[in-house]
Formats: C-alpha cells, structure tokens, sequence
C-alpha cells in the first residue's frame, strides 16, 4: 500500500460509517456595505493605503505621474494587459523609464514603482483582488516600494461573499494565481511596534477610474 | 539552527523559570491584552460574528466528517492543474519528501514562509542535516531562527525579545545598528533578506486553507514573504495538513472574516495568495513547478472521536493564547510544544503520545475563556477533560503511587460527605475546628503548603451560611 492509500484507509476508519454528504453548507453572508465606493475608500484608509478617485478618464496619466513625482520615482515596473500598456506610454513621453512586465527579478529589485490594473474592489474591506491570468502583476506589485493600482470603479463587488463565490471562483478554474491586497505591506514583529512596508511595498495608491 | 523545545514533561519546572522572568512577562502581558483589546475592537463592528462562527463551524465539521472524499477531491483537482501532491504519513516522511525535492532540482538553498507545520514536522533541522540552507523570512521567524529558538506565539513569534535584544540579533545579521528604531532594524532585515528570495531555488510554505473543488491552497499573510517565497523561487512546496481542507472557493469568505479578527484584530491581513497549480506559460509570473504534501503524522488518529474531532476544526489564529490565564503568565516556551496555549494542550497530546505530553492537558484552569474567543467554537475545555480522563485512565501503572492515591481518596471522602445533610454538617464542622486552631501549622505542611506558596489561602467563616439562613427565615 501506498502512503495515499493509508492515509485514506485511517480517515475512512476513523470515520466509520456517516450520513451521505449532502449538499455544501452555505454560510450566513455579511450584510452588504450601502455606497460601495465610500465603503471601500474608507477601509483602505484605515489600512494605511491612499485612495484617488478620478472624476475623468483623462486624468489617469497625470494623476499618476504626480504620485510618482511626490515618491522621486523615475523607473516604473508595469503589469500586463492593453490599458497598462497605453498607461505606460503615457508616462513615457511624461520622461518615465517604464519596464515591461517581463523584466527580470534582478532589475526589478532596483526599480521605484509598480503600476499595475486591479480586476476587483472589495467594499467590506478596501481589498483588491490581482488575478495573474489575467493581468501579470505578481512582482511588479510586489517588489518596488510604491504600488499604483488601477481599479474601475464598476469593478468594486461589496463583500467577500459575494466575490469569493463569483468572480475569484470563476477564476480559479484557469488562473493560477490569485492575490487579494489589503494595503500597504506591514509588520508588528518588534515589540508589537507597526511598521509598514516590510517585505512588500511601502506605499499602496488605488486609482478609481 | 532551530532550537530546542524545553522538555515537555517538565511543564511545571518551564513554568517556574518563566514566571520567575520578569521582563518576558512585561512583554507577554502588553501582547496578550493588546491582541486581545484589538480583536474585541475588531468584533464589536462586525455585527454577525457569531453566526460566521457557527457557519465556520458547521463547514468544518462537515469536511471533517466526509474528509476522504474532500481529500481525493483536491488531489483530483491539484493535479489536473500541475501541481505534484504528495502524501506523508508523519513528520519525518514530509520533510524526507521536501529534502528528496531539494536535491532532485539540485537545490541548496531555500527561503520559507511562516508555518506551523514545518515547526511541527521539525524541516529546518531535517534541511540542515541534508545541507539545504533554509532562511526563515517572517520578520519574527526570522528573529527566532537567528536567536536558535523556538517560536513563543503561532501568530507573533517573537513578542518575547525586547527590541534592544532584536537589535543585537539583527547586528549581528545585518551589521545594522543595534540600537535603531523598529522601523530601521525591519529595513534592514527587508534588505537582507531580499538577497535571499533571489538565491533561493525553493520557496516552503504552509497553508491556512486548501480548496477540493478547485485544488487550490491560500496562504494569508502581513508582510509580503509569503508572496516572495510563492512567486520568486523555480518550485514552491507547500506542507498543508490533512484538516486544511475546505469544500469550496466560497467557503473562504467566512473564515477569511474570522481568522485575522480572532489573530490580531484586522478585518483582513494583507495579502491573501490564493495558488492553483503551475503557470500556464514560461512568460508568467511564478515557480515552475508546485508541489503540495499533504501531512497526517497522527490527525487521521484525531478524527475517530467525535469530543477529539472538534480540535482538527483549529485555523491557527491564536486567540485561545492570548486569552488563556495560564498562557498570559507562562508564555510559549512551557509548554515544550510547537503548539503552545490551550489549543497546544489540546494539540499536542494528540499528535504526539499522550504519555510525553501528559502534562499539558492539565495546563489550564478549565476556566473556559479559549472556548469563548474561538473563531470555530471549539470547546477546548471539553478536549482538555476527555484528554485527562484518558491520561487518568491510563495503563501506566507506576502513575497510581501516591500523589494520585492521596487525590483519589480525597475526592472520595468527600464525595461521601457531599451525598447527606448531616455528614456535610459534620464535615464542615471538622474543616472549620481544624481552621481555627491548626489552621497555621496545616498551611506549612504538604500539600496545602506548596499551594500557599504562591497563594494566600482564605479562612473558613466562622459560622455556617446555613446558620445564619436559618435566622432569616
């Protein structure tokens, strides 16, 4: 017998003889947030992360080169998919070095900021949610120390609920890596003093666009 | 590297030297009333708690309950997806697996996430032994592995070292000045350890949920290592027990609700790496390969009682320690487990034999305080009893001498003057002469003598509730 096998025969005795299985347990779901998007601001604040709402589509550019300026960023990582790919033009002819997402872990560790699209908002928790099928993001909003999102705002889901048996389900049948963002990177490990921006970035800024 | 656990058999002795540490007992009582202060914060805006822990609850026991099927299930769904799944009955079969993996990729270098399981199967030791350089990287871990210990809390690690102490360990590590600020020293340690994401060619991890409909592990975290140690190294293995499993992806949202409130008072940790196999194309982001090792070492042994079933239901969130009267004052080290505090004595036992771990059950004053904060309500107090009974009820003939022959026939006299109005009169009458004339010299003699060591022990009324009752009436 295999190690499978008698792992599987000690549960199946342990177990004994039990009802049929049944139908999955539905838990008791939160009560949604009424103004998503007040809600989502609000708890993204309260996690330290920063929060621009554009009133026009148009803005994104400048919106997000003044962020950079404020950090003294010059190189910017970007994720995949078309709108970072025009994001990115932009903020090259803004005097930007952009890199593409296949750059290498190496350079990646110097460069200043990541900017990369976000498919979700969770409102309960000022959460974003990257998936990596769909958008490449898993070292460019993760190793640079300032972390630009772009959300649209038609994006934002109200609770956990609602997008961990929605959408995040939906994708896990083809993506292979899912990563929810609550904030800026933080850590209370010495003497339960929180410091932020320990292993991940310091800085978290979502645009809603 | 990893450090040695105090002796567990010699709970009494640890707790001794730990209650004799002051400075250790300053920094366990600011962390336990602070985790604690933060999770009541946290709960007191989260209308519903109680009906996500029934819900948690319910879900799990479900799972528990038809664990065979979820498991076939996921390792169905896993491997479909690219992922190697593995199966290891004990702790020394999932580190050997882990070891063969390393040397198959030619690997000598690791980087790990923060897990309970590894500590449990003790991997750091079994990679040292094999020549695998395994570098810890929670900030906390981190601190520990440099230190030579063992973690003291199951969500901070370190809360026991005073920051001038982790100055001097980071110092020494880094060459960072040992007297900066926290945020300093955890600069530092981000730079020194990034070096070490980029050698690795092996990320570990452990994981707090494994998903059967979809095959998927997530892995919660604050720091942002757990992501590295996924992302960057050519495989990750993640050692996930057995009771990790849940039905589907949406069950997560419920525990995702109670375990960051119930561990440090979030609403969410920061970042949550929900992980489903390999990429799809060499372009992507992430390991090439992903292995998961699926861990008994004694949880299938668990299940077979209902009372001792309830425990596997555990999500590691820690708020059992921060709310146990014995934790608060003893700290983690006691305990000489890898799971310390009242889930630890419940734990412990089990997965390892009830004779080394004999003590820990009756580490607790069954005030039931773990059974009240649990996020999946489970009745610690309950185990503790059943596990005592166990102990009590033993075939260890040399334990029926005479420290449990004294208590046996206590406990039965005065069961005897419990079951009649006159004999408890009498008895009472007894205790209350003996009070108030021998009272001083039988607080000096065994065994009320070591109880009074600690203790001031109250005087006996001098006349009966029942006298003056009667007055009343």
């Amino acid at each position: 017998m295999t190690a499978r096998e008698r792992i599987l025969s000690r549960v199946r005795s342990a177990l004994g003889d039990r009802p049929p299985i049944g139908a999955p347990i539905a838990a008791a779901p939160r009560v949604p947030p009424g103004d998503l998007l007040a809600a989502f601001r609000e708890r993204l604040l309260a996690v330290a992360g920063e929060c621009t709402v554009l009133a026009d589509r148009e803005d994104l550019g400048s919106v997000v080169a003044t962020r950079l300026h404020a950090a003294a960023a010059t190189t910017v990582a970007l994720g995949g998919g078309e709108a970072m790919r025009m994001l990115g033009q932009d903020l090259a002819r803004r005097g930007f070095t952009i890199l593409p997402p296949e750059i290498s872990t190496a350079d990646l560790a110097a460069v200043d900021a990541g900017v990369t699209a976000a498919q979700w908002g969770i409102a309960e928790t000022g959460t974003l949610v990257l998936d990596d099928g769909a958008v490449r993001a898993r070292r460019a909003s993760l190793l640079p120390p300032l972390h630009i999102a772009i959300l649209p705002r038609t994006h934002l889901v109200a609770t956990l609920d609602e997008v961990f048996a929605g959408p995040i389900a939906a994708s896990t049948a083809s993506s292979h890596a899912l990563t929810l963002i609550t904030g800026p990177s933080r850590t209370a490990d010495i003497e339960l003093q929180l410091v932020v921006g320990v292993h991940g970035p310091k800085h978290l800024l979502v645009v809603l666009v | 590297m990893s450090g040695d656990h105090l002796p567990m058999e010699q709970f009494e002795r640890n707790a001794d030297a730990a209650l004799a540490d002051t400075t250790q007992r300053a920094a366990l009582h600011q962390a336990t009333q602070l985790f604690s202060q933060r999770r009541r914060t946290a709960l007191a805006r989260a209308e519903g708690f109680e009906d996500w822990r029934e819900s948690a609850r319910a879900i799990k026991e479900h799972t528990l309950l038809h664990l065979d099927h979820y498991l076939v299930e996921f390792e169905r769904n896993a491997a479909a997806r690219g992922t190697t799944v593995h199966w290891a009955e004990t702790g020394a079969d999932a580190a050997r697996i882990v070891v063969e993996l390393a040397r198959h990729h030619g690997i000598d270098r690791a980087v790990k996430s923060k897990s309970m399981t590894t500590e449990e199967i003790g991997l750091n030791a079994a990679l040292e032994q094999n020549s695998i350089g395994a570098v810890e990287t929670d900030l906390g871990e981190w601190i520990i592995q440099l230190a030579g210990e063992v973690p003291f809390h199951i969500v901070v690690p370190a809360i026991h070292k005073t920051r001038a102490q982790v100055g001097a360990i980071l110092q020494k590590a880094t060459g960072v000045d040992g007297n900066a600020s926290a945020e300093d020293l955890t600069a530092a340690a981000r730079t020194a350890l990034r070096a070490e994401f980029v050698k690795a060619g092996l990320g570990i991890s452990g994981a707090n949920f494994a998903i059967a409909e979809s095959g998927s592990i997530l892995i919660l975290e604050n720091e942002g290592n757990a992501r590295l140690c996924t992302t960057l190294p050519r495989v990750h293995v993640a050692i996930v027990g057995i009771e990790k499993l849940l039905p589907r992806v949406a069950d997560l949202a419920v525990f995702l609700r109670l375990l960051p409130r119930s561990g440090t008072g979030q609403d969410l940790t920061t970042y949550q790496s929900l992980l489903t196999g390999t990429k799809p194309s060499s372009d992507r982001d992430g390991p090439d390969e992903l292995h998961v090792v699926l861990l008994d070492n004694g949880r299938s042994r668990i299940l077979e009682h209902e009372v001792t079933r309830q425990s596997l239901a555990c999500i590691r969130c820690g708020a059992c320690l921060n709310a146990c009267p014995v934790y608060q004052q003893v700290g983690g080290h006691a305990y000489g487990s890898v799971y310390p505090g009242p889930i630890g004595a419940v734990i412990t036992p089990q997965l390892q034999d009830l004779a080394t771990a004999s003590k820990l059950p009756f580490a607790s004053t069954l005030c039931g305080a773990c059974r009240d904060v649990c996020p999946v309500k489970i009745d610690i107090p309950e185990v503790l009893l059943h596990l005592r009974a166990e102990i009590k009820q033993g075939n260890d003939g040399r334990r029926a001498a005479n420290g449990q022959m004294l208590e046996r026939w206590a406990f039965r006299i005065w069961a005897f003057c419990m079951r009649g109005r006159r004999r408890f009169a009498f008895a009472t009458a007894l205790a209350r002469t003996a009070d108030r004339f021998v009272s001083p010299l039988l607080r000096r003699l065994p065994p009320l003598s070591r109880w009074c060591r600690g203790r001031t022990a109250p005087r006996l009324a001098r006349r009966p509730f029942r006298a003056a009752w009667k007055e009343q009436q």
